[in-house]
């Protein structure tokens, strides 16, 4: 029945009612506000008129027949928050499914808020547990339900809830997904944050400079719900450091790694998530670009003339990554991307660099080597997020501060459900694909009108910092942005539909790949179609693979009994990450580099392959003669080696794999130290997912000896 | 044997690659002992087995038997002198002679 007719069908129903029912109930209220005030019933109607558009008389109706129910109870003091339960369920008992909708009340019950208060948050590794985290933990569960009742659609919420997709960062609804940009724009414009009490004017000194970045970084991390990343960040330090010696530029990168490494009190008491670019040699794009020095002045030489600099600053760099934080631990952030080019072969001194970051990739597992094949250029941020450069970007890099990249929000489809709902048919399979995909490119829609809401705002809005104009364009540059589609469990689609897993028949490989080819086609459509950037992402799926995992087991039992990877004795269950192939697998790392690498020129933005060391140390020499077969004979887009580590927390020291006592002093208070998805975190704090995947990962025992 | 040229329906080179080998095998009398097909890279079938085979450029060719890869060129238009000497090796028992 519609509003209008409901209404009708009420007023006829209860003629006269409302005078009859006029009363002064001698009952206290407590509000939401910290007032204990006088019943008035005319608070319910003028709520409901307010909050969810009904007429007066309908809102009186409303109001009369709560306060009845209330006055049964022979209450002397209600709270607001029963109040309001207590005119939803009258909502609901006359079918205003969509104005119960917009009065409900979002809250957390004293049992989960005392969870919250008293248990560290799994969902995500990087979230400590302390009172800044835990407040973080209850806004986003607020935040959650109110995205899933007022900025998503019904049919989007319900395809969340029920795990076909999944809309990644809910907590951080009124924010974009994360932000990839380059220290340009701290040096060109300071550091001027909105409600700042104090403006930085442009770096005179480096150590200025870096301050400022880690600050921004922070403002940054507020305003974003995933990584923010920074491009090219050596090549842009050089100006600032001319004419110093090896010693004064250590210094500084020290600063820089262990100012953003230490800052475990950004969003939620969170670490901040951060990514530096590197690049060995100056990128073709930057080459002639003029470089900006100190005070934002430009110097009179070209970023091509700053090569020296820019190559001793990413050296320096890597020598604080091997060496570690205190305790002789990887720093977990910021990690370093490293990007491998065919020009990267080409410069002077790759060969020495190479052996040091692939010393570091052996010893503390921090390098991630990108590969920019032919004419690509990226910016890398987030566990595998990546921003392709076009033909307009690269224009824009005559001005780098221009360089701003940002992702919407990303969404993940539950691909073996797919398969489980085929039941073997083909046709069924990617006509389901079909429209899980038409469902994420509805729920990127909604995202994004209410992201421009926000951001319409301006600078008295939420979002004034992304909002702000200092180029002749807001920072949040939405003609650039993008609309990530995320898979997820492609490997037990695959197992489902054809009995096999991806590894063990050309066939199942072939329907693989198929799968992700019609996903990328599907994007192309997408994007033609609602005139929106939607491109694909591996998916990270820290928690996501593990509730995709947990809710078909429950609804789709039967068949993700035969698929669902982990213990399940333990309920430490999980569908293997994105494309990946089976974790467990007994795999030579370079076929794996390979075969996952297949998938990768489909995957536009972004995608990782890791290499399981375990307590393994291979030679550095081995490692970068992997890398180099990686990039010369495969597609793979990105790799990254990943040791294990136990670090002691009574007598301080860290060792090589995960032990169940400290190999040192024999003590049992450790902790592991490994990468969950693409970032190193403590092991205690994975979910269950995880740690079934941890388990099962198979660590090339023996293959770089 | 199998030749199959990746492209698109767009692309001259992959046109000018298909026809030539149409046009030798022909010549060559080899029609009914090769398996031509075209892989548009615009289709999920293409698009599919062009990632199988790492195509990244088009016109891309691969002579291919008993699923081993004998020759590929990526991004390029093959000459005939050079598939000629790939079908000469592997069909050297066909008895059929290829000038």
């Amino acid at each position: 029945m519609k509003t209008v007719d409901i209404e009708k069908a009420l007023l006829e129903a209860r003629p006269g009612e409302e005078k009859e029912e006029s009363t002064d109930l001698s009952m206290f209220v407590r509000t939401s506000t910290g007032d204990i005030v006088v019943w008035d019933k005319d608070r319910i109607t003028e709520a409901l008129i307010r909050e969810t558009g009904i007429t007066r008389e309908l809102a009186n109706i409303i109001g009369i027949e709560t306060e009845k129910q209330i006055r049964s109870m022979k209450l002397k003091v209600i709270t607001a928050p029963l109040v309001r339960e207590l005119v939803d369920v009258k909502l609901l008992e006359y079918g205003l499914e969509d104005a119960r909708r917009a009065h409900t009340r979002l809250g957390v019950p004293v049992y989960d808020v005392r969870k919250i208060v008293f248990h560290k948050n799994k969902e995500n590794a990087n979230t400590p547990h302390n009172p800044e985290a835990t407040n973080l933990s209850l806004a986003e569960n607020i935040k959650r339900e109110f995205a899933l009742l007022n900025v998503f659609s019904q049919a989007t919420a319900d395809a969340h809830m029920r795990g076909d997709i999944h809309l990644h960062d809910l907590g951080y609804v009124d924010r974009p997904y994360c932000s990839g940009q380059s220290i340009e724009y701290v040096k060109k414009f300071g550091l001027d944050l909105p409600d700042s009490p104090a403006m930085g004017r442009p770096a005179e000194e480096p150590e200025m400079l870096i301050s400022q970045i880690v600050k921004f970084s922070t403002a940054l991390h507020a305003h974003f719900a995933g990584a923010i990343g920074w491009d090219a960040v050596n090549v842009f330090m050089s100006p600032m450091i001319e004419g110093y010696g090896w010693g004064h530029v250590k210094k500084l990168a020290r600063m820089m790694i262990t100012e953003f490494a230490e800052l475990a009190v950004a969003r939620g008491g969170q670490g901040l998530f951060s990514d530096l670019n590197i690049y060995y040699e100056t990128p073709k794009h930057f080459e002639k670009v003029q470089a900006i020095g100190r005070g934002g002045r430009y110097t009179g030489k070209t970023y091509g003339e700053y090569l020296k600099e820019a190559q001793t600053f990413a050296r320096a760099m890597f020598e604080v990554y091997l060496e570690g934080d205190a305790a002789g631990r990887p720093f977990f952030f910021p990690k370093p991307m490293v990007h491998i080019t065919e020009k990267f072969f080409e410069t002077d001194g790759h060969e020495e660099f190479l052996e040091l970051i692939s010393r570091v990739a052996t010893e503390m597992g921090n390098t991630y080597f990108v590969f920019d094949r032919g004419e690509t250029a990226k910016i890398s941020e987030c566990c595998r997020l990546s921003f392709k450069l076009d033909y307009s970007d690269l224009n824009d890099a005559k001005h780098p501060w221009k360089m701003r990249y940002s992702a919407i929000q990303n969404i993940t489809l539950n691909l073996p459900r797919i398969a489980y709902m085929a039941d073997g048919s083909d046709e069924k399979l990617f006509k389901g694909l079909s429209e899980f995909m038409e469902l994420a490119a509805g729920a990127h829609r909604e995202k994004r009108s209410f992201i421009e809401t926000l951001l319409r705002e301006g600078q008295d809005g939420p979002l004034a910092l992304l909002a702000r104009i200092r180029d002749g364009e807001k920072y949040l540059r939405l003609r650039r942005v993008t609309h990530l589609i995320g898979m997820l469990g492609l490997n037990e689609m695959i197992e489902y539909h054809l009995g096999k897993e991806m590894h063990e028949s050309p066939e199942a490989l072939k329907l693989a790949l198929k799968v992700i080819s019609f996903m990328k086609l599907k994007c192309d459509e997408l994007t033609e179609k609602h005139d929106l950037h939607f491109v694909l992402e591996q998916t990270p799926a820290e928690s996501a693979a593990y509730r995709f995992a947990k809710l078909d087991m429950k609804h789709f039992a039967e068949q993700a009994d035969r698929v669902v990877k982990g213990d399940k004795s333990r309920n430490n269950i999980y569908y293997t990450n994105s494309t990946y192939f089976n974790i467990s697998h007994n795999m030579n790392p370079i076929e794996r580099v390979k075969s996952e690498g297949l998938f990768h020129p489909l995957i536009e933005a972004g995608a990782l392959t890791h290499v399981w060391l375990g307590e393994s140390k291979p030679p550095a020499q081995s490692i970068a003669n992997f890398v180099v077969k990686a990039f010369r004979e495969t597609q793979n887009s990105q790799i990254a080696f990943s040791p294990e580590f136990t670090s002691c927390n009574d007598c301080g020291k860290t060792a090589r794999g995960l032990h169940d006592r400290c190999p040192s002093c024999a003590s049992a208070n450790i902790e592991g130290i490994t990468r969950i998805t693409g970032y190193f975190s403590r092991v205690p704090g994975w979910n269950r997912g995880k740690l079934g995947e941890l388990k099962d990962r198979y660590k090339n025992p023996g293959y770089f000896k | 044997m199998d030749i199959k040229v990746f492209g698109k329906p767009g692309c001259e080179y992959c046109k000018t690659t298909m026809k030539k080998f149409e046009t030798f095998s022909r010549r060559w009398n080899l029609a009914d002992v090769i398996s031509l097909s075209f892989l548009d890279m615009e289709t999920v079938d293409g698009l599919a087995e062009g990632a199988f085979y790492s195509v990244t450029k088009i016109p891309t060719t691969i002579i291919e038997k008993n699923k081993s890869v004998l020759r590929r060129w990526d991004g390029q238009v093959p000459l005939s002198e050079e598939f000629k000497v790939v079908l000469d090796k592997a069909m050297p028992s066909s008895g059929r002679e290829i000038n």
